[in-house]
Protein backbone atom coordinates (compact mmCIF):
# COMPACT_ATOMS: atom_id res chain seq x y z
CA UNK A 1 0.00 0.00 0.00
CA UNK A 2 1.27 3.43 -0.97
CA UNK A 3 -0.11 6.91 -0.41
CA UNK A 4 -1.39 9.18 -3.17
CA UNK A 5 -2.20 12.83 -2.52
CA UNK A 6 -4.26 14.86 -4.97
CA UNK A 7 -4.03 18.65 -4.83
CA UNK A 8 -7.27 19.92 -6.36
CA UNK A 9 -7.29 23.54 -7.55
CA UNK A 10 -10.07 23.41 -10.16
CA UNK A 11 -13.68 24.31 -9.36
CA UNK A 12 -16.55 21.88 -10.01
CA UNK A 13 -18.65 22.25 -13.20
CA UNK A 14 -16.55 25.11 -14.62
CA UNK A 15 -13.78 22.51 -14.94
CA UNK A 16 -13.56 18.71 -15.06
CA UNK A 17 -10.76 18.57 -12.46
CA UNK A 18 -12.90 17.61 -9.43
CA UNK A 19 -14.32 14.73 -11.50
CA UNK A 20 -10.78 13.62 -12.44
CA UNK A 21 -9.79 13.82 -8.76
CA UNK A 22 -12.67 11.59 -7.66
CA UNK A 23 -12.01 9.07 -10.45
CA UNK A 24 -8.28 8.94 -9.65
CA UNK A 25 -9.10 8.50 -5.96
CA UNK A 26 -11.52 5.65 -6.76
CA UNK A 27 -8.91 3.93 -8.92
CA UNK A 28 -6.26 4.28 -6.20
CA UNK A 29 -8.63 2.99 -3.48
CA UNK A 30 -9.51 0.02 -5.75
CA UNK A 31 -5.81 -0.87 -5.80
CA UNK A 32 -5.55 -0.64 -2.02
CA UNK A 33 -3.69 2.65 -1.78
CA UNK A 34 -4.25 5.35 0.83
CA UNK A 35 -5.70 8.52 -0.69
CA UNK A 36 -5.56 12.14 0.48
CA UNK A 37 -7.22 15.07 -1.29
CA UNK A 38 -6.45 18.69 -0.47
CA UNK A 39 -8.93 21.26 -1.80
CA UNK A 40 -7.17 24.52 -2.53
CA UNK A 41 -8.31 27.80 -4.10
CA UNK A 42 -11.52 27.34 -6.10
CA UNK A 43 -11.14 23.59 -5.48
CA UNK A 44 -12.88 24.13 -2.10
CA UNK A 45 -16.20 24.61 -3.93
CA UNK A 46 -16.08 20.87 -4.70
CA UNK A 47 -17.05 20.30 -1.05
CA UNK A 48 -20.18 22.47 -1.02
CA UNK A 49 -23.36 20.92 0.39
CA UNK A 50 -26.46 20.45 -1.75
CA UNK A 51 -25.02 20.20 -5.27
CA UNK A 52 -27.64 19.21 -7.86
CA UNK A 53 -26.02 19.19 -11.32
CA UNK A 54 -28.31 18.09 -14.12
CA UNK A 55 -25.91 17.17 -16.93
CA UNK A 56 -22.68 16.64 -14.98
CA UNK A 57 -21.16 14.11 -12.62
CA UNK A 58 -22.19 14.98 -9.03
CA UNK A 59 -18.95 15.95 -7.26
CA UNK A 60 -20.51 16.12 -3.79
CA UNK A 61 -21.68 12.50 -4.08
CA UNK A 62 -18.28 11.47 -5.44
CA UNK A 63 -16.42 13.06 -2.52
CA UNK A 64 -18.84 11.55 0.01
CA UNK A 65 -18.35 8.10 -1.55
CA UNK A 66 -14.54 8.15 -1.52
CA UNK A 67 -14.54 9.54 2.04
CA UNK A 68 -16.72 6.62 3.09
CA UNK A 69 -14.11 4.31 1.54
CA UNK A 70 -11.36 5.88 3.66
CA UNK A 71 -9.99 8.79 1.65
CA UNK A 72 -9.02 11.81 3.75
CA UNK A 73 -10.28 15.10 2.33
CA UNK A 74 -9.15 18.48 3.70
CA UNK A 75 -10.07 21.95 2.49
CA UNK A 76 -7.75 24.94 2.88
CA UNK A 77 -9.08 27.17 5.70
CA UNK A 78 -8.02 30.51 4.18
CA UNK A 79 -9.50 29.59 0.78
CA UNK A 80 -12.69 28.35 2.47
CA UNK A 81 -13.01 31.46 4.63
CA UNK A 82 -12.53 33.73 1.61
CA UNK A 83 -15.40 31.93 -0.14
CA UNK A 84 -17.78 32.06 2.84
CA UNK A 85 -17.55 28.47 4.08
CA UNK A 86 -16.16 29.13 7.58
CA UNK A 87 -18.65 29.88 10.37
CA UNK A 88 -16.32 30.49 13.33
CA UNK A 89 -13.04 29.88 15.13
CA UNK A 90 -11.02 26.66 14.88
CA UNK A 91 -12.53 23.82 16.94
CA UNK A 92 -9.58 22.19 18.77
CA UNK A 93 -11.56 19.14 19.83
CA UNK A 94 -12.81 18.38 16.31
CA UNK A 95 -9.58 19.62 14.66
CA UNK A 96 -11.55 21.57 12.06
CA UNK A 97 -13.13 24.92 11.35
CA UNK A 98 -16.93 24.79 11.69
CA UNK A 99 -18.97 25.05 8.49
CA UNK A 100 -22.66 24.67 7.73
CA UNK A 101 -22.02 24.86 3.98
CA UNK A 102 -19.24 22.28 3.55
CA UNK A 103 -20.09 18.56 3.68
CA UNK A 104 -19.13 16.95 7.01
CA UNK A 105 -16.85 14.43 5.29
CA UNK A 106 -14.44 17.28 4.53
CA UNK A 107 -12.43 18.93 7.29
CA UNK A 108 -11.56 22.60 6.82
CA UNK A 109 -7.97 22.83 8.05
CA UNK A 110 -4.86 24.98 7.65
CA UNK A 111 -2.31 24.59 4.88
CA UNK A 112 -0.21 22.58 7.36
CA UNK A 113 -2.58 19.75 6.54
CA UNK A 114 -1.17 19.74 3.04
CA UNK A 115 2.37 19.83 4.43
CA UNK A 116 1.56 16.65 6.37
CA UNK A 117 0.10 15.10 3.21
CA UNK A 118 3.35 15.85 1.35
CA UNK A 119 5.38 14.20 4.14
CA UNK A 120 3.37 10.98 4.09
CA UNK A 121 2.83 10.68 0.32
CA UNK A 122 4.64 8.52 -2.20
CA UNK A 123 3.20 10.56 -5.08
CA UNK A 124 1.36 13.87 -5.48
CA UNK A 125 -0.81 14.83 -8.44
CA UNK A 126 -1.89 18.43 -9.02
CA UNK A 127 -5.17 18.96 -10.88
CA UNK A 128 -6.28 22.36 -12.13
CA UNK A 129 -4.88 25.80 -11.61
CA UNK A 130 -3.93 28.42 -14.18
CA UNK B 1 17.13 7.87 -16.34
CA UNK B 2 13.75 8.28 -14.68
CA UNK B 3 10.22 7.66 -15.83
CA UNK B 4 8.10 10.81 -16.02
CA UNK B 5 4.32 10.89 -16.35
CA UNK B 6 2.50 13.87 -17.83
CA UNK B 7 -1.27 14.14 -17.34
CA UNK B 8 -2.46 16.47 -20.09
CA UNK B 9 -5.87 18.07 -19.53
CA UNK B 10 -5.76 21.38 -21.40
CA UNK B 11 -7.11 21.86 -24.96
CA UNK B 12 -4.33 22.15 -27.58
CA UNK B 13 -5.24 25.44 -29.20
CA UNK B 14 -7.24 27.23 -26.47
CA UNK B 15 -4.15 28.02 -24.40
CA UNK B 16 -0.41 27.56 -24.58
CA UNK B 17 0.06 24.91 -21.89
CA UNK B 18 -0.16 21.89 -24.22
CA UNK B 19 2.49 23.27 -26.54
CA UNK B 20 4.76 24.18 -23.62
CA UNK B 21 4.28 20.70 -22.16
CA UNK B 22 5.14 18.97 -25.47
CA UNK B 23 8.27 21.07 -25.99
CA UNK B 24 9.41 20.53 -22.40
CA UNK B 25 8.88 16.76 -22.64
CA UNK B 26 10.84 16.66 -25.92
CA UNK B 27 13.77 18.42 -24.23
CA UNK B 28 13.52 16.03 -21.27
CA UNK B 29 13.70 13.06 -23.67
CA UNK B 30 16.72 14.62 -25.39
CA UNK B 31 18.38 14.47 -21.95
CA UNK B 32 17.61 10.77 -21.67
CA UNK B 33 14.39 10.91 -19.63
CA UNK B 34 11.63 8.36 -20.20
CA UNK B 35 8.15 9.87 -20.78
CA UNK B 36 4.58 8.60 -20.71
CA UNK B 37 1.69 10.94 -21.45
CA UNK B 38 -1.91 10.40 -20.34
CA UNK B 39 -4.44 12.65 -22.09
CA UNK B 40 -7.84 13.29 -20.49
CA UNK B 41 -10.72 15.76 -20.76
CA UNK B 42 -10.36 18.56 -23.31
CA UNK B 43 -6.73 17.51 -23.82
CA UNK B 44 -7.91 14.71 -26.15
CA UNK B 45 -8.43 17.22 -28.98
CA UNK B 46 -4.66 17.05 -29.50
CA UNK B 47 -5.12 13.50 -30.82
CA UNK B 48 -7.17 14.58 -33.89
CA UNK B 49 -5.51 13.48 -37.13
CA UNK B 50 -7.23 16.21 -39.21
CA UNK B 51 -5.76 19.17 -37.31
CA UNK B 52 -3.87 21.75 -39.36
CA UNK B 53 -1.98 23.24 -36.39
CA UNK B 54 1.48 22.05 -35.33
CA UNK B 55 0.69 20.30 -32.07
CA UNK B 56 -0.24 16.97 -33.67
CA UNK B 57 3.19 16.97 -35.33
CA UNK B 58 4.88 17.77 -32.02
CA UNK B 59 2.99 14.89 -30.41
CA UNK B 60 4.08 12.51 -33.19
CA UNK B 61 7.70 13.67 -32.85
CA UNK B 62 7.52 12.96 -29.13
CA UNK B 63 6.22 9.46 -29.84
CA UNK B 64 9.00 8.95 -32.41
CA UNK B 65 11.50 9.71 -29.64
CA UNK B 66 9.94 6.86 -27.66
CA UNK B 67 7.25 8.52 -25.56
CA UNK B 68 4.16 6.43 -24.75
CA UNK B 69 0.96 8.37 -25.50
CA UNK B 70 -2.34 7.23 -24.01
CA UNK B 71 -5.66 9.02 -24.43
CA UNK B 72 -8.95 8.44 -22.63
CA UNK B 73 -11.28 6.62 -25.04
CA UNK B 74 -14.26 7.66 -22.92
CA UNK B 75 -13.35 11.37 -23.23
CA UNK B 76 -12.64 11.00 -26.97
CA UNK B 77 -15.99 9.31 -27.60
CA UNK B 78 -17.77 12.04 -25.60
CA UNK B 79 -16.32 14.57 -28.07
CA UNK B 80 -17.06 12.53 -31.19
CA UNK B 81 -13.44 11.50 -31.74
CA UNK B 82 -13.77 7.99 -33.12
CA UNK B 83 -10.67 5.79 -33.56
CA UNK B 84 -10.44 6.54 -37.33
CA UNK B 85 -9.96 10.24 -36.49
CA UNK B 86 -7.00 9.71 -34.14
CA UNK B 87 -3.27 10.10 -34.81
CA UNK B 88 -1.49 6.72 -35.11
CA UNK B 89 0.91 7.56 -32.26
CA UNK B 90 -1.98 7.80 -29.77
CA UNK B 91 -3.28 4.72 -27.94
CA UNK B 92 -6.98 5.09 -27.02
CA UNK B 93 -7.25 3.75 -23.48
CA UNK B 94 -10.29 2.67 -21.49
CA UNK B 95 -10.25 3.10 -17.68
CA UNK B 96 -7.40 5.58 -18.02
CA UNK B 97 -7.46 6.59 -14.33
CA UNK B 98 -6.67 2.99 -13.36
CA UNK B 99 -3.74 3.08 -15.78
CA UNK B 100 -2.54 6.41 -14.36
CA UNK B 101 -2.69 5.15 -10.77
CA UNK B 102 -0.90 1.90 -11.68
CA UNK B 103 1.88 3.78 -13.49
CA UNK B 104 2.10 6.61 -10.94
CA UNK B 105 2.34 4.37 -7.88
CA UNK B 106 4.40 1.46 -9.27
CA UNK B 107 6.62 2.69 -12.11
CA UNK B 108 6.92 6.47 -12.37
CA UNK B 109 9.57 8.57 -10.67
CA UNK B 110 7.94 11.95 -11.31
CA UNK B 111 4.36 13.13 -11.93
CA UNK B 112 3.63 16.22 -13.99
CA UNK B 113 0.31 17.72 -15.05
CA UNK B 114 -0.99 20.54 -17.16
Amino acid sequence: MKTLTILLLGAPYSSQYPEFAVKLAEAALDKGHKVNIFLYGDGVHAGMKGQTPKAFYNIEEGLRAISKRGATVLACSRCSAARGYVDGEFDDAAQRYPSSKMIDEIRIFSLYGFVDFIRESDKIITLGGV
Amino acid sequence: MGRNIMILTKPPYGCEESEKALRMLARMMDQGENVAMYIVGDGVEIAMNSQKGDLGKLLTELADKGAEIYSSSEDMEARGLSSDKVLPCVKPTAKIFEEIVEDAMERADKLLSC
